[in-house]
C-alpha cells in the first residue's frame, strides 16, 4: 500500500474497507429482496428512518403538482409574510407565495441536484478508480497525482471556483458538485478495486483468457458495488447540502426557482426577525432530508462493513 | 524518518505542479474575453491598460510558458500582483492567512475536546439509548447548513439577550478582549460542526479497537474498565482520528470562507470571496496555491506522527 494510499483510504472513513467483505466473487444479486428489507429494517432504525425520508422526498418531488395547495410562483401581496395558519401551511413570504407549496416544488430541485450530482459523480469515478487500479504504472501513477491536487483544494472552495468559471444554472451546479467529487471519490474505488484485482478468481479469469474489459465489467465491477452504494448515499446529502450553501454565497439557483437552499439564504435570512418561518421551513426539510441521507448511508457502511457485522 | 520525510517530499513535487497547472488553466478557461469584462467593470478599457491586463494575467503568452513562469514564481514565494491595488499576493495572503489560522486553532481545540469523549462514550456504550442519542446529534451535526447554524449563533442572542457581537474586528494583539469576542463565536460553530465527524470515527474505531484481542487480554488482567478504556482502547484508536483531523483542516478552510463571511473576519475565505466577485484572479489562484500547499504539508506532518501514536508503524 503506497502512502497516500494510505492517508486517503484511512481518512474516507470506513468507507474503503468495505470492498474487504467482498474477496469473494459475486453471483448477482440474490440476496432475497424483502428478507433484506425486514433485517435491514430491525438491525438499523436510524437508517431505515433515513431511507423512509428520502423515499418521501422522492413522492413529494414526483407528485408535487397533487400536494401542492398552491403555485409556487403565484404572488399576492395582500398575503405577504402571513405567519403559518389554516390558510397557509407554513405561512407565506415577502411576495405572499405559499412557502408550503415552494417547499414542495423545492423538493424537485433538491432531488434533481442529489441524484443528478450523485450520477455525474459515482459514475465517472467508477470508472476512473478500476481503470487506475487495473491498469496500474504510469497511468495510475498519473491519474492518483490529479486526485492528489483536487483533494488538497477545500470542496468549497473549488467549488466557488467552478461556478465563476462555468457561470450560474442549475446545470451548472450539478456539474460543479459532481466534477471534484468524481476525481476524489475514484479514489475510494481504486482502493476497492485494488484488492479485488490481486485475488484469486481475477488471476484464474486471466488464465481462462478473459479480456480487459471482461475483468473489469464481470468480475471487479460487481464485487465493488458496496463503496459504489456507500459512496452515493453520502454524496447525496453531501451534494444537496452543498447547493444550499452555494445560494448562501450567491452562487445558486435564481429566483424565482424555488430551491430550499435558495429560500433559506435569501428569504429566511432577510426576514430572520420579522417571519422567522421563512428561515425554519426551509431549513428543518433541507436538514431533515441530508440527516435522513447520511443515516441512511451511515446504515449501509455499518450493515456492508464486516468489520462491524455482527458485534455487540 | 527523516529519509522517509525527504522521500514524501519528493514524491509531492508532481502533486504540486498538477495543482499549479490547474490553477494556470483556470484563468484559461473563464468565460467570455476576461480582460474585456475587466476593463468594463474599470470603465478604462484603453489599449494601454487591454495589454497591461493581458499581460498581467499572463494571456499574452503561451499557456506552457505562462505555466513555467507561474512554477517559477511559486518556488520563490511570488505569486504574482494584485490586478486592482498591484500589491504583491503573497503579502495579502500572509496577512489574511494570520486570522484563519487562528479560527483555526481554536475550532480544532474545541474539536477534539467535544468529539473524542462523546465517541468513546458512544463506542462503550453501545447501541444504548445515549449512543443512538450522540450518533443522532453528530448526523445532524453534518446535516445542518453550517451557515444557518452560524447566522443563527449571530442572530439569536440578539433577539432574546439583546446583546450583539462586535462586527469590527481587531487583532488579538491589538484589542484581545474584542478579538475573542468575534474569533470565539466562530471557532466555536466550526469547531462544534466539525466535531460531529470526529466523533463518528471515533466511535467506529473504538468499536474496533474493543474488540481486539488485546482488550479482552487486559480486562482479564482484572483492569478497571476505565483504565481499559483509555489507556488500552483510546490509544489505539486514536490512530485513525488524528489522520481525519488532518484532513479536516481541508473542512475547515472551507468552512471558513462561511463563517469569515457571516462573522466579518477578514481571513482567507472572505479574501477569496471578494477576489471572485472583483474578478481579481491572482488572488484567486494564490488563495488555492497556498490553501493547497498548507493542506499537503500537513497531511504529510500527519502521517509523520503515525510512528509516535503506533510504535509499530515504521517508515521505510
Amino acid at each position: 500500500m503506497t502512502n497516500s494510499e494510505h492517508d486517503m483510504g484511512i481518512g474516507r472513513t470506513a468507507v474503503t474497507s468495505t470492498a474487504t467483505a467482498l474477496n469473494r466473487p459475486a453471483r448477482g444479486m440474490r440476496v432475497p429482496v424483502v428478507g433484506g428489507i425486514f433485517r435491514f429494517a430491525r438491525r438499523q432504525p436510524l437508517g431505515t428512518f433515513g431511507a423512509l425520508v428520502i423515499l418521501t422526498l422522492v413522492l413529494v418531488a414526483a407528485f408535487a403538482s397533487v400536494i401542492a395547495p398552491a403555485d409556487p410562483l403565484a404572488q399576492a401581496q395582500r398575503e405577504a409574510l402571513m405567519a403559518p395558519g389554516a390558510a397557509h401551511l407554513a405561512g407565506t413570504d415577502q411576495f405572499g407565495r405559499d412557502i408550503f407549496s415552494r417547499l414542495i416544488y423545492g423538493a424537485r430541485v433538491s432531488l434533481y441536484v442529489g441524484i443528478g450530482a450523485v450520477l455525474l459523480a459515482v459514475i465517472p469515478a467508477t470508472i476512473v478508480g478500476v481503470a487506475s487500479a487495473f491498469f496500474g504504472g504510469t497511468f495510475d501513477y498519473l491519474v492518483q497525482r490529479v486526485v492528489d491536487a483536487v483533494q488538497a483544494i477545500p470542496g468549497l472552495i473549488l467549488l466557488i471556483v467552478i461556478m465563476t468559471v462555468l457561470g450560474v444554472s442549475l446545470t451548472n451546479i450539478v456539474i460543479a458538485l459532481a466534477l471534484p467529487a468524481s476525481i476524489s471519490e475514484s479514489r475510494v474505488m481504486r482502493s476497492a478495486t485494488t484488492q479485488i484485482a490481486n485475488s484469486e478468481y481475477v488471476a484464474a479469469a486471466r488464465a481462462l483468457g478473459a479480456t480487459d474489459a471482461r475483468l473489469m465489467f464481470r468480475h471487479i465491477l460487481p464485487n465493488i458495488v458496496s463503496p459504489i452504494i456507500v459512496v452515493a448515499s453520502l454524496g447525496f446529502g453531501r451534494f444537496i447540502l452543498a447547493e444550499s450553501t452555494l445560494s448562501f454565497l450567491g452562487y445558486g439557483i435564481l429566483p424565482p426557482a424555488p430551491s430550499w437552499g435558495g429560500m433559506l439564504a435569501a428569504e429566511g435570512r432577510a426576514y430572520m426577525f420579522a417571519a422567522p418561518w421563512l428561515l425554519w421551513a426551509p431549513a428543518v426539510a433541507l436538514s431533515l432530508v441530508v440527516f435522513g441521507a447520511n443515516m441512511f448511508g451511515d446504515a449501509l457502511r455499518d450493515e456492508l462493513d464486516p468489520r462491524l457485522r455482527g458485534t455487540r | 524518518m527523516a529519509r522517509y520525510a525527504a522521500r514524501r517530499l519528493i514524491g509531492m513535487i508532481p502533486t504540486v505542479l498538477v495543482l499549479l497547472f490547474m490553477v494556470v488553466l483556470m484563468v484559461r478557461m473563464l468565460p467570455g474575453n476576461i480582460v474585456d469584462i475587466l476593463l468594463e467593470d474599470g470603465g478604462t478599457n484603453t489599449p494601454e491598460a487591454r495589454a497591461e491586463f493581458t499581460h498581467a494575467l499572463g494571456l499574452d503568452i503561451p499557456l506552457p510558458i505562462q505555466y513555467g513562469r507561474y512554477v517559477l514564481g511559486v518556488v520563490q514565494g511570488d505569486l504574482g500582483v494584485s490586478l486592482w491595488d498591484k500589491r504583491s499576493v503573497t503579502e495579502i495572503i500572509a496577512g489574511r492567512a494570520q486570522v484563519t489560522a487562528q479560527v483555526a486553532a481554536i475550532a480544532i481545540a474545541v474539536s477534539v475536546l467535544v468529539s473524542i469523549p462523546l465517541g468513546v462514550v458512544s463506542a462503550v456504550r453501545r447501541n444504548s439509548l445515549l449512543d443512538y442519542f450522540l450518533r443522532s446529534m453528530s448526523i445532524l451535526g453534518i446535516s445542518l447548513p453550517s451557515f444557518v447554524v452560524a447566522t443563527s449563533i449571530v442572530i439569536l442572542p440578539a433577539l432574546w439577550f439583546k446583546v450583539s457581537l462586535p462586527f469590527q474586528y481587531k487583532s488579538f494583539l491589538e484589542d484581545p478582549v474584542q478579538n475573542l469576542q468575534i474569533v470565539l463565536p466562530a471557532a466555536g460553530v466550526l469547531g462544534v460542526l466539525l466535531s460531529a465527524s470526529i466523533a463518528r470515527m471515533m466511535r467506529t474505531t473504538m468499536l474496533d479497537v474493543l474488540q481486539q484481542d488485546y482488550i479482552r487480554t487486559a480486562r482479564a488482567k482484572g483492569l478497571s474498565g476505565f483504565t481499559v478504556v483509555l489507556r488500552h482502547g483510546l490509544k489505539n484508536a486514536l490512530i485513525p482520528v488524528v489522520t481525519l483531523l488532518g484532513l479536516q483542516l481541508t473542512a475547515l478552510i472551507g468552512g471558513s470562507v462561511i463563517t469569515e463571511s457571516i462573522f466579518a473576519l477578514p481571513g482567507l475565505g472572505r479574501l477569496l470571496l471578494d477576489s471572485l466577485v472583483k474578478r481579481d484572479y491572482p488572488i484567486v489562484q494564490g488563495v488555492v496555491v497556498s490553501v493547497g500547499l498548507l493542506i499537503m504539508f500537513t497531511n504529510l506532518a500527519v502521517d509523520l506522527t503515525y510512528g509516535y501514536l503506533d510504535p509499530r508503524i515504521r517508515y521505510s
